[in-house]
């Protein structure tokens, strides 16, 4: 873990961890290895199987139809650099676009093997990297979208998910466990990271007998939570963990389920089957027990690493003059189309003369989560214009403008208007999750692409989806749940019957902190069939629904029947 | 339905195909009856099921010698004597990605048949 002050360097970006020339050292070390494994594949010194494991280290896996290359994005967080080599790998070496993953990565689908260790290269020079992208390892730490802007933000998170990047990276005990191993951590009391689906969830909080700045972080630790073939709700492990205790904490976590997780059934091999398999308290125990034994001093997050690390991180120098306001104010009355994707496309920002910004990735007959190099390249200038630089990647597969001052909102709207990524329906039925399924996946039983944009094509009236108002259908091509398809209200996974596709339901789900498993609510139905039975359960839940009532809200009081229903009606 | 159970499909009286992917660019590829490989499933050689496992057996040569990675059998029909892959999922392999398809191929239609003939 790099702490020295003094090798910082002189630029430090906002929202990004900054890179020192030991970190650039590392990666270029790590690409040289990769490029001479390439090389001995290539000549035959390494077999398939002998590669496999070491290509999957570096995030290059080879799917439906050629190899994909997932690029890590530290807590979702891309300095406008490096979302511009991004662009230019997408142009240079795959088909002119990538694809944000719910896991705040990005993928790209036509990436040649011999061209990999240069990408890796390039990316490697802007401090990006695939490291621990795949594998039974520590995968990269997701956080909150609106980490360091939202209004409603306790503590950062991202700070303390660059010490769990750093802590995680390469560690020799956790590189080959079980299963792989996801952690999520929010700072807001609000769950934008789905922590209770997560391996490991994050909470940071303020320290209650001095909470407000400057008072003692601590965390809320939850574990055995996932999605996947048995989805499960993380159990609450620690209620409150002091700052200091964090790494150990989770060591404590990993070590249980490395030692007891199953290594004989995939299936059964991720850590919410181990905390089931032993009950919560049992689990708990077993941490705790390895908790105290443990070195704790060895193991101390000390203040003055923490501070280390958070100097790494550029600050915006927020400075809204206090007309910002009221210019946001007239922008709106002017025009109703901005209006209207201020209204749904926007968050508030801790500095009320900022506001923070969803660049949907899910306009009408798009891929959901697909973004152009051109696109990119834009987003990147805009960031530099309106933003210091900085992007944040969503689990929702959008993109996010953090800190864009009130008064120059409209102008960025306008620009994502001549781009086509102007869609103000973020949080509104057409804003679906979806896994690239099996137009791409070599795992996937059906495709989730073409579901997702026929459900936008029937929703595709901006006026009808306001009046529906939020509702969040998720959609995933295999049990694997990559789409999250568990914490939708509307849940759709793709089955393979013979064959051919067939689409399950699922009804009340929730990623949040009222984090619930949806409901199965019958049979596979074909696509078709499945458009429209999602279409008869938002018809019922406009003729059922209490005034303020979401669609969840709404779902949750009347239970699965009346859906059930509906959804099976001739 | 596991991925073994899906591409080994293997009735009696039905045929089928023998597919890759090419190791140094990952693509979709189909072994020819001259025992070159093509990315059209249309010049694939269509093999009787009884005769498809030793086929196969034959093509890992392609392996051993690294031009492709990944070889298995897909089970088809015949339309117009053209291989059409039973299953969904071999079906977009065969044509590509069912979405997206505004975007450009990765090479040049000449250039592949090239690389091929140098295979």
């Amino acid at each position: 873990m790099q702490t020295d002050l003094a090798n910082r360097p002189a630029t430090l970006p906002v929202g990004t961890y900054g890179y020192d020339e030991v970190d650039y050292d590392f990666l270029r070390d790590r690409v040289a290895q990769f490029r001479e494994q390439v090389g001995r594949r290539l000549d035959g010194s390494l077999s398939e199987d002998e590669f496999k494991p070491l290509r999957l280290m570096n995030g290059l896996y080879l799917q439906l139809h050629a190899y994909m290359l997932r690029v890590a994005i530290p807590y979702g967080v891309l300095s406008s650099p490096q979302l511009r080599r991004l662009a230019h790998i997408a142009r240079q070496h795959d088909r002119g676009y990538g694809h944000f993953t719910t896991r705040q990565n990005i993928q790209f689908n036509w990436i040649k093997l011999d061209e990999t260790p240069d990408i890796l290269a390039q990316l490697a020079e802007v401090g990006v990297h695939a490291i621990q992208t795949s594998g039974n390892c520590i995968r990269n730490v997701t956080s909150d979208e609106f980490a360091g802007a939202a209004a409603d933000e306790l503590i950062d998170p991202r700070v303390y998910a660059e010490i769990m990047r750093q802590w995680s990276t390469l560690h020799p005990e956790f590189s080959f466990l079980p299963r792989k191993f996801k952690i999520a951590i929010s700072g807001s009391p609000h769950d934008r990271v789905a922590a209770r689906f997560h391996d490991i969830g994050v909470v940071a909080k303020p320290g209650l007998a001095t909470p407000g700045p400057g008072g003692a972080t601590g965390f809320q630790i939850f574990a055995g939570g996932g999605l996947g073939r048995t989805p499960a709700v993380g159990v609450e492990m620690r209620p409150w963990l002091p700052e200091g205790d964090l790494l150990a904490y989770l060591e404590a976590i990993l070590r249980v389920y490395n030692a007891h997780g199953r290594r004989d059934n995939l299936f059964k091999a991720r850590i919410k089957i181990l905390v089931q398999a032993l009950g919560p308290d049992a689990f708990r125990e077993q941490v705790e027990a390895e908790f105290a034994v443990m070195p704790r001093e060895r193991y101390r997050l000390e203040p003055e690493i923490v501070t280390a690390i958070r100097a790494r991180f550029g600050t915006p120098e927020l400075a809204a003059h206090d007309g910002a306001e009221a210019a946001l104010r007239e922008a709106r009355r002017r025009s109703l189309a901005f209006d209207q994707w201020v209204g749904t496309n926007t968050h508030p920002h801790r500095d009320p003369g900022y506001i923070a910004a969803v660049i949907s990735l899910k306009s009408q007959g798009a891929v959901p989560g697909d973004a152009t190099a051109e696109q990119m390249e834009v987003i990147a200038d805009l960031a530099d214009r309106f933003s210091f630089g900085e992007i944040r990647v969503s689990h929702l597969q959008n993109l996010v403008l953090g800190h864009v001052r009130k008064d120059e909102l409209h102008e960025v709207w306008q620009s994502l208007v001549a781009i086509g990524l102007a869609s103000p329906t973020s949080g509104l039925i057409s804003d679906i999750i979806c896994c690239p399924g099996l137009d791409y996946c070599a795992l996937a039983n059906a495709r989730s692409i073409p579901i997702a944009q026929r459900l936008n094509e029937r929703f595709a009236d901006l006026g009808l989806q306001r009046l529906i108002g939020p509702l969040r259908i998720n959609i995933s091509g295999c049990i694997n749940a990559c789409g999250h398809h568990h914490a939708g209200a509307i849940g759709i996974l793709g089955v393979d019957k013979k064959g051919e596709e067939f689409y399950q339901l699922t009804l009340g789900g929730s990623g949040e902190e009222d984090a619930s498993i949806g409901q199965i609510l019958g049979p596979a139905q074909s696509e078709a069939e499945t458009v429209d039975a999602v279409t008869r359960m938002v018809e019922l839940y406009l003729e059922q629904r209490e005034p303020g009532e979401r669609f969840l809200d709404t779902s949750r009081r009347l239970g699965a029947a009346p859906f059930k229903e509906v959804v099976y009606a001739p | 339905m596991s991925l073994d159970v899906r591409n080994n499909r293997r009735r009696e009286g039905r045929s089928s195909v023998i597919t890759a992917n090419r190791l140094r660019d990952g693509l979709v590829v189909w072994l020819r009856p001259d025992r070159t490989w093509s990315v059209d499933i249309g010049e694939a050689e269509i093999f009787g099921n009884d005769r498809i496992e030793s086929a196969i057996e034959g093509a890992r040569i392609f392996e051993q010698q690294r031009i492709v990675v990944g070889l298995y059998g897909v089970e088809i029909d015949q339309l117009a004597g053209r291989a059409i892959p039973f299953t969904e999922r071999e079906r977009i392999r065969a044509a590509g990605p069912t979405v997206g398809t505004d975007l450009p191929p990765p090479y040049p239609t000449a250039e592949l048949r090239d690389a091929h003939h140098a295979d």
